[in-house]
């Protein structure tokens, strides 16, 4: 118990954000097949060495080796420079450079391509002498995190991911666990014979402390990010206890419908395992079959996700986070219900049975 | 000799049927595989996440302004779902997620390109989303550098240049980008491909925890009537167990070959030996982990929690996603001792990109010492654990007797 409530998100969570504390991807290998020589030559692989994002680290002898390189996961991406640049620059017969990324890395094969097309069009525009740039410039502004920070990207929707699959498997353990232990009837006779007491009893102190195990660490990734008024911390980090307790309300569920730990594990690892995947976070859900929107809408993970990034633009986004507040409580409010009835059922069958046990023994 | 090899088979066997009729382990390896299997890779089905909504604030209103919309409308990323007169109403449907980004042409952009001054554009992306964010901003950016590409070109043929030399002044070495191995940059493919091997070992690992890994004399309701195998001499039990685990992940490996990746459309390029050898190592290694952390666990279930909720630090260790070279140097020694770590990459090359053995090479290497590894510590915890199992049993026994007393 205590691991599920205590070590595994606390050491996941700092695994993961530490994962990310690089921010964003650097130094990636690549490799260059250079054919003849010459100054331009030469000026290019400068400056894509002095890229953020890659460094030369192999020099083939032709695409064949680099590509084996790339097979072999030595190098993300290589380039290949043709002979005579120079000179068929200058005459302007526009030879063009290379860049072969590994496709089964999309992250890194976007940094890589951004980077060397800046590299090599400066060295071109040099060689032609070319004062008159595009006149139409743009400027990107990725809104809610400036630095394009792959910890907000990605650190906060994998620490509610986390949170979400560990709450709804402890729903699962906690729930279970009178019945696995045959402590059923000293909980029930604790909470007074009433099943909202006895749900309650064990609900509230687990969603405390997962409930605020996640909010202090979604504190902590969100700094940097703009500024929340109060009203919008109340419904972040609400809706951040309200995931929480519907999850292990849900975990409780299926201890009720099942009624034995093993399987509702299996059901809550099922559930929950997967989740980050339907979320939208990385895929977008509007790109998914209508079946998976469907299924997506009604994980608490997708509502937590919708209301966490609404406030990636401030308090502009505190209306869709409401909404997303209120269906996380519906669905509070209706996996609570359905623990209830399905453990008010399978709770003195258990009792049952532990007093036929006691009576034999 | 024969006696041993025969009662191995027998072990293996045995473990074989209790896999499949217990409904914790049949529900995870089982049931389990086939359904993630199908279950993960759907929502990615449609594999690209193209015309995502978009939006441009027009302030300029003039025949220029009106060709970065035409282009941008004409980009395959987004769709142009609104064209607003002021910028907050664009940042409220962002905020909203009506639109993943907008383009806000400012005032006076056809005037002052006229006069010969450069302008700027702002694009605005969701930062949540990662993938949008980089559709949606290339579209834009791509749409106003077309536009402002002719721009250029005349200005550089009014310095005296020919239409010809001025197109090639303006880019003089243009850069081609090739995707290999993912041309249409595939989501499906990327992700799922490192996901299935993530399903593999953690239904994997419960499936050898839950089962009770190499312990003795197990009393599964399963296994009533298997008492031979049930106290069959330690090496026999460790390697008939491991075999029956082996090969019934082998026949889910080559499912995922045969029937998954063609369901899917993913890349089938890995050639089936290969492929063999990869699974022998993976699950070897694997396999190893299992038995040796499933002695750890007092109860069957332990294995399904702690397995159950690791898999999203897994995935991301592994650096399929990451770049693992980006990571604390911490995070990578914990990597370095998951199966996982070595099998996504070695698949992936295998697999998707067709690599022979002496490109993945080194990554079966790293899975086969990393299965000599866990070999060693799981036959060392177990030979411990069938020396003292005698002392623990009495023990139970008396602690039984001790609370029947009580009560």
């Amino acid at each position: 118990m205590v691991l599920l409530l205590f070590v595994f998100p606390i050491a996941l969570c700092t695994m993961i954000i530490s994962m990310f504390s690089a921010e964003a991807p650097y130094n990636l290998p690549v490799g260059v097949v250079a054919e003849g020589g010459g100054e331009l030559q030469g000026r290019i692989l400068r400056a894509i060495e002095t890229t953020k994002a890659a460094t030369i680290t192999v020099r083939c002898k032709d695409i064949s080796e680099c590509s084996s390189a790339m097979r072999s996961g030595e190098i993300l991406a290589f380039v290949y420079v043709p002979h005579d640049l120079e000179e068929k620059a200058i005459r302007y017969e526009t030879p063009a450079v290379t860049v072969y990324t590994n496709g089964q890395s999309l992250l890194t094969s976007k940094v890589i391509t951004n980077d060397i097309r800046v590299a090599v069009a400066t060295q071109g525009a040099v060689l032609v002498q070319n004062t008159i740039q595009n006149p139409i410039g743009v400027e990107v502004h990725i809104v809610g995190n400036p630095t394009g920070n792959y910890e907000h990207f990605l650190g906060i929707g994998l620490v509610i991911a986390l949170f979400h699959v560990i709450a709804m498997l402890f729903g699962a353990y906690f729930f279970a666990f009178p019945i696995r232990e045959r402590e059923v009837g000293t909980w029930l006779s604790a909470a007074g014979n009433s099943m909202f007491a006895a749900y309650m009893g064990r609900l509230l102190p687990a969603v405390f402390v997962l409930g605020t195990e996640m909010t202090s660490i979604l504190l902590l990734v969100r700094m940097g990010m703009p500024a929340l008024e109060p009203i919008d911390r109340v419904v972040l980090f609400g809706g951040g206890y309200l995931m929480v307790a519907t999850c292990i309300a849900l975990g409780a569920s299926f201890v009720g419908i099942v009624g034995e730990m093993r399987i509702a594990l299996s059901a809550a690892a099922v559930v929950g395992g997967p989740a980050f995947a339907f979320c939208g976070q990385t895929f977008p859900v509007f790109a998914m079959p209508f079946v998976i929107r469907c299924w997506t809408f009604i994980l608490p993970i997708t509502q937590m996700m919708k209301l966490q990034s609404a406030f990636f633009f401030g308090h502009l986004g505190i209306e869709r986070a409401f909404e997303s507040f209120e269906v996380l409580a519906v669905f509070f409010v209706f996996w609570s219900l359905v623990a209830m009835l399905t453990l008010g059922i399978r709770l003195p069958r258990a009792l049952r049975k532990e007093e036929a046990e006691l009576c034999s023994a | 000799m024969f006696r041993m090899i025969n009662l191995l088979f027998r072990v293996a066997l045995t473990e074989w049927k209790a896999l499949l009729i217990d409904p914790a382990v049949m529900l995870v390896v089982v049931f389990g595989v086939i359904f993630y299997s199908f279950y993960y890779p759907y929502p990615y089905k449609n594999q690209i996440a193209d015309k995502a909504p978009a939006a441009i604030v027009d302030l300029d209103h003039s025949v220029m302004s009106r060709q970065i919309i035409r282009a941008a409308s004409a980009m395959q990323e987004d769709t142009i779902v609104a064209i607003y007169e002021n910028e907050l109403e664009a940042q409220k449907a962002l905020a909203d997620e009506k639109i993943y980004g907008y383009m806000k042409i400012p005032e006076g952009l056809e005037r002052d390109l006229r006069n010969g001054q450069n302008v700027s554009v702002g694009v605005y992306c969701h930062g949540g989303f990662i993938l949008l964010y980089g559709n949606v901003a290339t579209a834009f950016t791509t749409a106003a550098m077309t536009v402002g590409a002719t721009t250029q070109v005349k200005r550089i043929v009014m310095q005296g240049h020919s239409l010809n030399e001025a197109m090639a002044i303006r880019d003089p070495v243009p850069t081609r980008f090739f995707r290999m191995f993912n041309a249409s940059g595939g989501y499906g493919i990327y992700a799922v491909s490192a996901v299935l091997m993530i399903i593999l070992q953690q239904t994997l690992l419960v499936g050898v925890g839950v089962m009770g890994g190499p312990r003795k004399n197990r009393h599964f309701k399963v296994l009533k009537g298997a008492e031979e195998t049930e106290s069959a001499p330690l090496l026999i039990r460790y390697f008939g167990r491991s075999l029956t685990f082996i090969l019934h992940y082998m026949l889910a490996l080559f499912f995922f070959k045969h029937v998954i990746y063609h369901v899917f459309g993913f890349p089938d390029r890995g050639d089936s030996g290969l492929v063999f050898l990869f699974g022998l190592f993976f699950f070897g290694a694997t396999v190893n982990m299992g038995m040796w952390m499933a002695q750890f666990f007092k109860h069957r279930e332990t294995a399904l929690f702690v397995f159950a909720s690791v898999p999203i630090f897994v995935v991301f260790a592994s650096g399929f996603s990451w770049p693992s070279g980006n990571m604390p140097r911490w995070i990578q020694m914990i990597a370095a001792f998951i199966p996982s770590t070595y099998a996504i990459p070695a698949w992936l090359s295998i697999q998707n990109l067709g690599a022979n053995f002496h490109e993945v090479a080194p990554n079966l290497i790293k899975l086969f010492q990393l299965s000599v590894f866990y070999l060693f510590l799981g036959l060392v915890h177990a030979k411990r654990e069938d020396l003292l199992a005698p002392i623990f049993h009495r023990a139970k026994r008396f602690r039984a007797r001790w609370r029947r007393k009580e009560l």
